[in-house]
């Protein structure tokens, strides 16, 4: 099971960089607001290349059914708009040996990682958390660059915030 | 008039219309938007709302707003779509924008409905996708013979 926090949720870099070339067959998003928008769960399960199933999950839901998949493996990917998804999932037991920050665009930003990742300072404070329940925190935006760990970066940058 | 909005990755949208500008002179209600790395989904769809109200404004888009996006499934063709639902507009979203596709939509917006010219300027984006050396190529054996 893959893991990533990214607030575009399924967007061209998921569906191009992840979905299609690892073959991905089943993508689970964990939203708490989302399954209400009159749009976005028709859209985002029509943007997936046939054959992949996409469900809407609440965090409740998402922490109950994830606690056997995260074992199991398979080529599950796991989306999550904010670190704080990911957190209450760690919280409820579900063991993520990886968690992938992919995309974070704070509107009032204290910190950019990368053009993709800038961080307020509840999103720092959120990750830092799910680093110290053993966590390892990865910054990749593609499958094809390398990942960066962030441990090193949330260690030095706490003065920012 | 029916406005024209096109929404992409990086400044591929600004540049596209800079092209056809250059081709069809200066525009009214041709409006580029661009997805900037640090641009979440959030922030794209009001962006797009923002273009949208403008264009709605002063009544200047009174028959509509064709949007035309780059890629289907990516943050600009989702925060378009979430127009749909947030006006009661008449808008009309065409991904997989292209030169052949947008100077249509231009040509053609005065003298059709919407409904029209996002079918025309579909089927004429479509239409500019050719394999150009097979064409040629052909054109030369046929001559020859």
């Amino acid at each position: 099971m893959l893991f990533r926090i990214d607030d575009r949720l399924l967007h061209g870099q998921v569906i191009e960089g992840w979905i299609k070339p690892l073959g991905i067959r089943r993508v689970v998003i964990i939203s708490e607001t989302l399954s209400k928008d009159p749009v976005q769960p028709e859209l985002m399960r029509m943007v997936v290349p046939d054959g992949t199933e996409v469900h809407l999950l609440d965090v409740a839901q998402a922490c109950e059914r994830l606690k056997e998949q995260a074992a199991s493996g398979g080529k599950t990917l796991v989306l999550a708009p904010s670190p704080s998804e990911a957190l209450e999932l760690v919280r409820a037991g579900v063991r993520l040996e990886i968690v992938n920050v992919g995309g974070l665009h704070a509107q009032n930003a204290a910190a950019q990682i990368s053009p993709s990742l800038s961080l307020g300072a509840s999103d720092w404070k959120t990750l830092k958390k799910i680093l110290e329940a053993g966590v390892r925190l990865e910054a990749q935006p593609i499958p094809t660059e390398p990942p960066m760990d962030l441990s090193d970066w949330l260690a030095k940058s706490g003065t920012l915030f | 008039m029916i406005g024209i909005i096109v929404v992409t990755h990086l400044e591929i949208a600004t540049r596209m219309i800079e092209a056809a500008e250059r081709m069809f002179g200066k525009q009214d209600k041709l409006l580029g938007l661009d997805l900037k790395s640090d641009d979440s989904l959030q922030s794209m769809t009001q962006k797009i709302a923002g273009a949208v109200t403008d264009c709605i404004h002063n009544d200047e888009c009174r028959d509509g707003i064709l949007i035309l996006t780059d890629l289907f499934g990516s943050t600009p063709t989702n925060a378009s779509l979430a127009q749909i639902a947030a006006t009661r507009r008449p808008i009309e979203v065409l991904t997989g924008v292209n030169l052949p596709m947008l100077a249509s939509a231009i040509n053609n917006r005065s003298r059709l409905t919407l409904a029209e010219l996002s079918a025309k300027a579909l089927y004429d984006g479509q239409k500019g996708i050719r394999d150009a050396k097979s064409i040629l190529m052909s054109r030369v054996v046929a001559q020859k013979s």
